[in-house]
C-alpha cells in the first residue's frame, strides 16, 4: 500500500489543529423538494473528518435525495449545506458539484463505456490540469489501491461487476475529495461479492482516515460501517448515533425495525422515576419489566400505555414448571436456521418471536413455555414508545 | 428515421419544482447558450412561419409595409372551389398516409417476427425507394405507363389486353401509386422500430392461451403499435400534403391538383400571387395542426401501453414454414419490383438514352449519352453545391440540435422545452410551406442568390429531425454518467464533450446519414430557394423533367450515385471512428 495525501485536499484548506475544526459536513435543517413534494424535511446531520455516517431508511424515505442535495446535484429549498466551513447550498445558494470537493460512487457505477480504466479514474486529474507524470502515477497508485493494478489499459465493458466497482471507488477517491458520497454502492452486487466489498471499503476508510457518507436500505451494511447511523423515515431523521445505540435503544419502532427484527409488545407503566417500569398487557395480570429510562421526549406517566421493542435474541425459553418469572407463551412454530433457531409464539392475542443460538432439545411447536428476559438485556431495560396512534 | 416515435414528452420530475432564484445554480455558459440556440431556432423555424401566416394577409407578400387585405385570405377559405380542394387534399393524403402504413405494417412485421433468409438484402429491397426522389420516380413511369405510348401499354397492347386494362400513371390513382410507393420506407421505419420495442412474449403468452396467429395480430399487436401506426399515417399524410412534385408531373393531362400544388404555381408560374400562396400554405398549415391534435387525443389514453418492454424484452422470431417463406419472399419481390426495381432500371434506361422510344431497339442506348448529360458544366457545378451543403447542413443541424437537447434534457433551463417544441415544428409544416416562408422572408436580404441561403433553408428543417434522433439517442444515455463528471471537477457543459457527446457518436452518425441522404434529395425547399446560379441536382433534375425527360433521368442517376456511396462514406468514416474509440 501507499501512503495517499490526504492533508491537501483540492485546495481546500484544512483547519487549524489549536482551533477547534470545522466540520467536514453540516447540513441545518434540509428541506428539499420534488417537483412540489417535499421529499427531505428538515434533516440536521454533522460529520467530522474521517467519520463515516450512514443514511438508513426505506425507499423514498429522502436518502438519496439528502446525498443529491450534499453533492450539489439536487438544489435545496431549504436549510445549509455546509462543507469544511463553507456553505455550499441554501435557499439562496447552490454552489455547482464540480466546485465542491466532494465525489460520488453512483449505484448504477455511472463508468464512462467509451474509456478504458485509466481514463475513468484520470477524468478527474485531467479537469485539474495536472502534469501527466503526475496524473499517471496518481491513477497506478490508486489502481493498486484498489486492487486493480496493471487494469489501466482495459475498457470498463470487460470487467466484472466487483472489479467495475473498484474502479467506480478508485474514480472517486483519486481526486482526494474532502467528503465521499457513496450512493447504495453495493446494491448491484451479488451477496457474495457484496460482503466482501463491504469488507474492503471498511479497511480502506479506516486505512485512510476518509469521510464517508453512505446511502443504503441494507441494514447489514449499516451496522457494520458507521460511526454514525441516521435513520430516516418520509424525510424526516428519526434518530441519529452509533450503531449499537440504535439497535439497543431505538425511540421508535420505525428505527428499531430499521436495524433489525423486533417485538412490539402492548404494554402499560407501573413505575416511574429513575427506575422505570411496565407491565406486559398481552395477558391478564402479565410480569412487570423494567424498561429503559432514556427515551425520546418526557419521562413515562404511571398507567401510560406503552409499547415495548423486544429484540427476538433479548428473550430466552424456559420451561413452564412455574420456577421462571416470564410471559406465558405457546410455541407455534420452530424454524432452525443452522447458526440460530427461530421460535414463533403466542402470548394471547400478541406473537412474540424469540431467536436463541443453539437449539434447546425437544421444544416443538404445541408446547407450553416462559419467555424470560436475556441476562444482561434486563438491566439495560427494555426500549420502548408511546402507545401510536393509528 | 426515429423522428416520429415518441410524440409524448417524457414527463419531467423537476420542471414543477418551486421556482426561485438561486445563486450559482446555473452556469453563465448554460444562459449564453440558451440565448444563442432561441435566436438561432426562432431564426431559422419560427420566422418562416410565422411569416407566412402574416404574409398571407399582406397586400405584398414582400413587403408587409404595403398593408394588409382579407382577400386571398377569403378566398381560400371561404370559396366553395377552394374548400372542395382542400377537401380532397386532406382526403389525398390521409389515403396515401393509410395506404403506406399498411403496406409498410406487413413488411415490418414480417422482418421483425419472421426469422427469413436474407433477412437484409430484404429491408434493402424495401427501403430502396428512400434514395430516390419521387418526381424521378414518376418521370420513370410516365415513359413506362402511359396510355397509348408508354412501353408497358405498348407490350399488353401487342398481346392484346384491352386498353382499359392498362395502366394509366397520369390519374390521380397513379399519383398515389407512386407516392405510396415512395412514403412505405417511411411507414416501414416508423413501425419497425416499434414493433422491435414490443416484447415477443405478450404474443407467445396470446398464442399460449389458444389464440390463432391473426387474432393475436388484430387483438394484441395492433392496439400495441396503435401510436406508431396512428404516427406513420399522420406524418406521411403530412408530407404527401405538401408534395407538389409527382402531381405537377402526372397530373399533365388534367387530372385532379392537390393544394400543394396550388403553392407551388402561384409561387412559380405566370400567374405568381404570393399572397395567395401564403394562405394557402397558412391553410395547410392549420390542417397539419388539427391532425396533430387529433392525433394527441387520441393517444391520450395510449400512454400506457408505451412502456412495454422495459426490462427483460424478448425478441423472439418465428421460424416460418417453408411456404410460408416463399410466399412472403415473393411477395417481397414482387412489391419490391413494381415499387423500386422497375422504376429504377427505367430511370437506367432512360438516362442512357438518346430518345425516349417505346422500345429498346428505338432507344439508342449508350454510357456515354448518361456520360455527357451528367458532365454539362451545370451539372458539375450542381453536384459540388449539392455535396457541399449534404455534408454541411447536417453538421450544422446535429450541432444545433445536440445545443437543444442538451438545454432541455440536462441544463433543463426555463424556456428549454419550449424551445424543443419550436425546433421540432417543422414536423408539422409541409416542406413547400417552410421553403415558401424562408424566400419571402430572406428574398430582400443580400443572402438571396447564395448557396448560404439554400443552406440555412436546408438547415431549418433538418434541425427537427436531427432533434429527434439526437434527443432519443440522448435519452437512452443515463444522467449519472455526466453527473459523475460533474464530481470529477467538470462543467456541465465540458461534460457534454467529453462524455456525452462520445456517447451518442451512434445517434449522431444516423442522424448524419439521414441528413445527408435528405438533404441530397430534398426538392420542395431546394426549389423556391435555389436560382440559375446556385444550381442543386435536384433542382436541375426538376428542371429537366419539365423539358427533356431523358435528362432528368441522367441526373436522378447521378444523384442516386451521390447518395449511395455518400452513405458508404460516412458510414465507414463513422464506424473508423467508433473502432478508434
Amino acid at each position: 500500500m501507499t501512503s495517499i495525501g490526504y492533508e491537501e485536499r483540492n485546495g481546500v484548506p484544512v483547519a487549524q489543529e489549536d482551533q477547534a475544526p470545522a466540520p467536514v459536513l453540516e447540513v441545518r435543517d434540509l428541506v428539499a423538494h420534488y417537483g412540489t413534494t417535499p421529499v427531505v424535511k428538515g434533516v440536521d446531520l454533522t460529520i467530522g473528518e474521517g467519520e463515516f455516517v450512514t443514511l438508513l431508511g426505506p425507499s423514498g424515505c429522502g436518502k438519496t435525495t439528502t446525498l443529491r442535495c450534499v453533492a450539489g446535484l439536487h438544489q435545496v429549498t431549504g436549510g445549509t449545506i455546509s462543507i469544511s466551513g463553507r456553505t455550499v447550498a441554501d435557499a439562496a445558494t447552490h454552489v455547482r458539484p464540480e466546485r465542491r470537493s466532494v465525489n460520488m460512487v453512483f449505484q448504477s457505477f455511472a463508468l464512462w463505456p467509451h474509456m478504458t480504466v485509466f481514463g475513468n479514474v484520470a477524468y478527474g486529474l485531467k479537469a485539474q490540469h495536472l502534469p501527466r507524470a503526475e496524473i499517471t502515477a496518481r491513477v497506478e497508485e490508486m489502481l493498486d489501491l484498489v486492487g486493480l493494478a496493471g487494469y489501466g489499459p482495459r475498457p470498463v465493458s470487460s470487467l466484472s461487476g466487483g472489479q467495475q466497482q473498484r474502479v467506480v471507488l478508485a474514480r472517486g477517491l483519486v481526486t482526494r475529495p474532502t467528503l465521499l458520497l457513496l450512493d447504495e454502492p453495493l446494491s448491484n452486487l451479488d451477496t457474495e461479492l457484496r460482503t466482501r466489498m463491504r469488507t474492503e471499503i471498511h479497511a480502506l476508510q479506516r486505512r485512510l482516515n476518509l469521510t464517508m457518507l453512505y446511502v443504503t436500505h441494507d441494514r447489514a451494511e449499516a451496522l457494520s460501517l458507521s460511526d454514525k447511523v441516521v435513520v430516516l423515515r418520509d424525510g424526516i431523521a428519526q434518530q441519529v448515533g452509533p450503531p449499537d445505540e440504535l439497535y439497543d435503544r431505538p425511540v421508535n419502532r420505525f428505527v428499531a425495525e430499521a436495524l433489525g427484527p423486533v417485538n412490539v409488545l402492548p404494554a402499560e407503566v407501573v413505575e416511574g422515576g429513575s427506575r422505570p417500569a411496565a407491565r406486559l398487557t398481552t395477558v391478564d395480570g402479565g410480569p412487570v419489566l423494567p424498561i429503559a429510562a432514556q427515551s425520546a421526549g418526557s419521562p413515562p406517566v404511571v398507567g401510560e400505555p406503552i409499547e415495548l421493542l423486544v429484540r427476538p435474541e433479548s428473550l430466552v425459553l424456559h420451561p413452564g414448571d412455574g420456577a421462571h418469572d416470564g410471559i406465558d407463551v405457546e410455541v407455534t412454530l420452530v424454524e432452525y436456521l443452522g447458526n440460530r433457531t427461530e421460535f414463533t409464539c403466542r402470548s394471547g392475542a400478541e406473537t412474540i418471536k424469540i431467536e436463541l443460538a443453539r437449539r434447546p432439545g425437544g421444544v416443538e411447536a404445541g408446547d407450553r413455555l416462559v419467555a424470560g428476559w436475556h441476562a444482561g438485556a434486563e438491566s439495560a431495560g427494555a426500549a420502548w414508545q408511546r402507545t401510536e396512534t393509528r | 428515421m426515429t423522428l416520429l416515435q415518441d410524440a409524448a414528452p417524457a414527463p419531467d420530475a423537476t420542471s414543477a419544482a418551486p421556482r426561485r432564484r438561486v445563486r450559482g445554480g446555473r452556469s453563465p455558459q448554460d444562459v449564453v447558450l440558451l440565448i444563442l440556440t432561441w435566436l438561432v431556432v426562432l431564426a431559422l423555424v419560427a420566422g418562416p412561419i410565422v411569416y407566412v401566416v402574416v404574409a398571407g394577409f399582406a397586400e405584398d407578400a414582400i413587403d408587409l409595409g404595403a398593408g394588409f387585405t382579407l382577400d386571398a385570405v377569403q378566398r381560400v377559405f371561404t370559396t366553395a372551389p377552394m374548400l372542395g380542394k382542400l377537401v380532397q387534399s386532406i382526403g389525398f393524403a390521409l389515403v396515401i398516409g393509410l395506404l403506406s402504413t399498411v403496406l409498410a405494417t406487413a413488411l415490418a412485421w414480417t422482418t421483425v417476427r419472421l426469422d427469413l433468409r436474407g433477412g437484409r438484402l430484404r429491408e434493402t429491397l424495401v427501403l430502396g425507394a428512400l434514395y430516390i426522389s419521387p418526381f424521378v420516380t414518376a418521370v420513370g413511369w410516365v415513359w413506362l405507363a402511359t396510355p397509348e405510348t408508354g412501353v408497358i401499354n405498348r407490350m399488353m397492347q401487342s398481346v392484346g389486353l384491352p386498353s382499359w386494362l392498362q395502366p394509366d400513371i397520369l390519374s390521380t390513382p397513379g399519383m398515389v401509386f407512386v407516392l405510396v410507393a415512395h412514403y412505405v420506407p417511411y411507414s416501414y421505419l416508423v413501425v419497425s422500430g416499434a414493433l422491435r420495442g414490443v416484447d415477443s412474449r405478450m404474443e407467445e403468452a396470446s398464442l399460449l392461451c389458444g389464440r390463432g396467429m391473426t387474432f393475436t395480430t388484430l387483438r394484441v399487436v395492433v392496439p400495441l403499435l396503435r401510436a406508431s401506426l396512428l404516427s406513420s399515417v399522420l406524418f406521411v399524410g403530412i408530407l404527401a400534403l405538401g408534395e407538389f412534385s409527382v402531381p405537377v408531373i402526372l397530373g399533365q393531362k388534367g387530372a385532379f391538383k392537390p393544394l400543394s400544388v396550388t403553392v407551388y404555381n402561384s409561387l412559380y408560374t405566370e400567374n405568381q400571387d404570393l399572397t395567395l400562396a401564403s394562405a394557402v400554405s397558412t391553410e395547410l398549415m392549420l390542417v397539419c395542426l388539427v391532425g396533430l391534435f387529433l392525433y394527441g387525443r387520441a393517444l391520450r389514453n395510449a400512454n400506457r401501453l408505451v412502456s412495454v418492454g422495459g426490462r427483460g424484452h424478448s425478441q423472439a422470431k418465428v421460424k416460418p414454414s417453408r411456404a410460408a417463406a416463399v410466399v412472403v419472399w415473393i411477395a417481397t419481390l414482387v412489391y419490391s419490383t413494381i415499387t423500386f426495381l422497375v422504376p429504377l432500371a427505367a430511370m437506367v434506361l432512360m438516362a442512357m438514352s438518346d430518345y425516349l422510344a417505346p422500345t429498346l431497339a428505338g432507344m439508342h442506348l449508350s454510357l456515354s449519352t448518361l456520360w455527357d448529360a451528367i458532365t454539362t458544366s451545370e451539372v458539375l457545378s450542381a453536384a459540388g453545391n449539392s455535396i457541399g451543403l449534404a455534408v454541411a447542413v447536417p453538421a450544422v443541424a446535429i450541432a444545433i440540435s445536440i445545443a437543444v437537447v442538451y438545454l432541455a434534457d440536462r441544463a433543463k433551463l426555463r424556456t428549454a422545452r419550449a424551445l424543443t417544441y419550436v425546433a421540432t415544428m417543422p414536423l408539422a409544416v409541409p416542406g413547400l410551406v417552410m421553403g415558401a416562408g424562408l424566400l419571402l422572408l430572406l428574398i430582400r436580404t443580400p443572402l438571396y442568390g447564395t448557396l448560404a441561403l439554400i443552406g440555412i433553408g436546408l438547415v431549418s428543417i433538418s434541425i427537427t429531425h436531427a432533434v429527434r434522433i439526437v434527443g432519443n439517442g440522448v435519452h437512452q444515455i443515463d444522467g449519472s454518467l455526466e453527473e459523475a463528471s460533474q464530481l470529477c471537477g467538470v462543467s456541465r457543459l465540458k461534460t457534454v464533450w467529453s462524455v456525452l457527446v462520445p456517447l451518442i457518436r451512434p445517434s449522431v452518425a444516423s442522424a448524419f446519414v439521414l441528413l445527408f441522404v435528405l438533404t441530397l434529395r430534398e426538392l420542395s425547399v431546394a426549389v423556391v430557394l435555389s436560382t440559375s446560379g446556385t444550381p442543386l441536382l435536384s433542382v436541375s433534375a426538376w428542371n429537366y423533367a419539365a423539358s427533356a425527360l431523358n435528362k432528368a433521368a441522367a441526373v436522378g442517376v447521378l444523384q442516386l450515385v451521390v447518395i449511395l456511396v455518400g452513405s458508404v462514406v460516412l458510414r465507414a468514416v463513422f464506424g473508423a471512428g467508433r473502432r478508434k474509440s
